[in-house]
């Protein structure tokens, strides 16, 4: 049995949903596939919708701004639940991101997940956002004052 | 007085084989995909999502085929779509300080810190056609980069809950008076046309005292919801916006100051962001609160002016009737 400890905390798994919500569909494909879990499926995958809220700069007023499709999964394997909300209509990635979601939390295969899946799904990402950061910011126009009269 | 007709089954059958006809056009031509029009007529899909009032770009290109590219049939059926999902709660309030930018203008400050990112902007072109575009593969161009790193920038669930619940438009009928929440509400989901119009026409006739776009900003921004099944506030994904702050002088003696007026979008949907700040801003300073916000949705409008075409057979021989009446007492 492995003590309470080794069990992933609440503060790791909210990041992992948010790395899951946004990995290479292929790479948490492969990671589910290579493991063959048997999951029971509890809820969906179904598509709804949820309120986007929002505050707007310098009046501070709450407001609605739309709403946007999510998709929900929530599976069982081994007794431990895997729960995705995903953004979009996407119900295989909500499936996977449950699935994995589950697999995470067993401190056998937490590990050897971290850095099959979680590592590279993060360093995509991170590459990601670099790459578009990047190329706006060579947009960038430094405009100065040719001439100011006083 | 409405009476009901019937009949014209087959005609209408015939009518519906005959749009699909028109929709698909020539069919030696190959058929557009969702992922194409998805993909490159991103202005198209990011107006239907904001007047659409639903964020999903897949949904949004699928109408826009459906419609044969009619952004107002396409917002309406997207707005059909979206009354069919079931409701799973709201966003925490999007940090819309942190919109990871794409462009970044300012009409106020000259000197942004980062500088005036210019993103993919139509600004800067001379508004020729481009016939190269009429070939088959345009080469794609490489972007340059202006960064040489970038801090590690983790998807991480942010933002509490404020005090104040907005209130949510889809629920509660539009009256009048119209509090600030709904009023931001209704202005987002507000026809682009309409909004444009009317920014124009308080344009025109401001004078000296026109607005200034203080920041316009679009890029990414993250979504995160409170799941409490597992007492948890998870990050779900990114959505784009563009978002618009501006400003315009009130000129009124000793109290003088600077109004505020705040406009956003689905998507890249500068036109959009600006007039509804234009907008949001002249409110604050006497323009008709019913006339904009009573008139501003394009279903609604759209609809009314549609349900002209619906028979009228009745009402049209009372009005005659009532007509001859009046012109032979004469």
């Amino acid at each position: 049995m492995t003590p309470r400890s080794a069990v992933p905390e609440a503060e790791d798994r909210r990041d992992w949903m948010g790395v899951l919500a946004r990995a290479p569909l292929d790479l948490l494909r492969a990671s589910v596939e290579g493991r063959r879990p048997e999951a029971r499926r509890l809820v969906g995958p179904e598509v709804g919708r949820i309120q986007l809220r929002a505050t707007a700069p310098v009046t501070g007023t709450p407001f609605h701004l739309g709403e946007a499709t999510v998709t929900r999964c929530v599976v069982e394997i081994d007794g431990r639940h895997g729960y995705a909300v995903v953004l979009g209509s996407d119900a295989e990635r909500a499936e996977l991101a449950a699935v994995l979601d589950a697999l995470l939390q067993d401190p056998h295969r937490h590990a050897t997940l971290a850095a099959e899946l979680l590592e590279p799904a993060a360093a995509a990402i991170t590459e990601r956002r670099r790459r578009k950061a990047g190329a706006a910011q060579a947009t960038a126009a430094h405009f100065f004052t040719a001439a100011r009269t006083p | 007085m409405y009476v009901p007709v019937k009949g014209g089954e087959a005609a209408i059958a015939e009518s519906r084989k005959a749009l699909a006809r028109a929709r698909r056009g020539d069919p030696a031509v190959p058929e557009l995909t969702v992922a194409q029009i998805r993909e490159q007529m991103r202005g198209a899909v990011d107006r239907v999502m904001t007047e659409g009032a639903l964020y999903d770009r897949d949904l949004a290109a699928l109408a826009l085929k459906q419609a044969q590219g009619d952004v107002a049939e396409a917002t309406f059926l997207l707005r059909a779509h979206r009354a069919m999902l079931r409701r799973m709660g709201h966003s925490e309030p999007l940090d819309l300080s942190a919109i990871r930018p794409d462009r970044h203008i300012s009409a106020t400050a000259k000197e942004l810190p980062g500088g005036q990112i210019l993103g993919a902007t139509c600004d800067y072109t001379h508004r020729l056609l481009d016939f190269s575009l009429m070939g088959k593969a345009a080469p794609f161009p490489e972007a340059a980069s202006g960064l040489d790193d970038m801090p590690p920038d983790f998807p991480r669930a942010k933002g509490e809950e404020g005090e104040d619940e907005p209130v949510d438009i889809t629920r509660v009928p539009l009256r009048p008076p119209y509090g600030p929440s709904e009023t931001l509400g209704h202005l987002v989901r507000g026809e682009e046309g309409f909004l444009t119009g009317l920014a124009y026409t308080r344009l025109r006739t401001a004078g000296a005292a026109h607005p200034y776009v203080e920041d316009l900003v679009a890029g990414e921004v993250e979504v995160s919801v409170a799941l409490e099944d597992i007492g948890l506030t998870v990050s779900i994904g990114d959505i784009e916006l563009t978002a618009c702050r501006m400003v315009a002088p009130v000129l009124d003696g000793p109290r003088s100051h600077l109004s505020p007026g705040f406009g956003v979008a689905f998507g890249c949907n500068e036109r959009k962001a600006v007039a509804m700040a234009a907008v949001d801003q002249a409110l604050k300073s006497g323009l008709d609160s019913e006339l904009v916000l009573a008139h501003a949705d394009g279903v609604e409008a759209g609809g009314y002016v549609s349900h002209l075409k619906l028979p009228h057979y009745s009402d049209f021989q009372a009005d005659l009737e009532t007509i001859r009446r009046l012109a032979a007492d004469d």
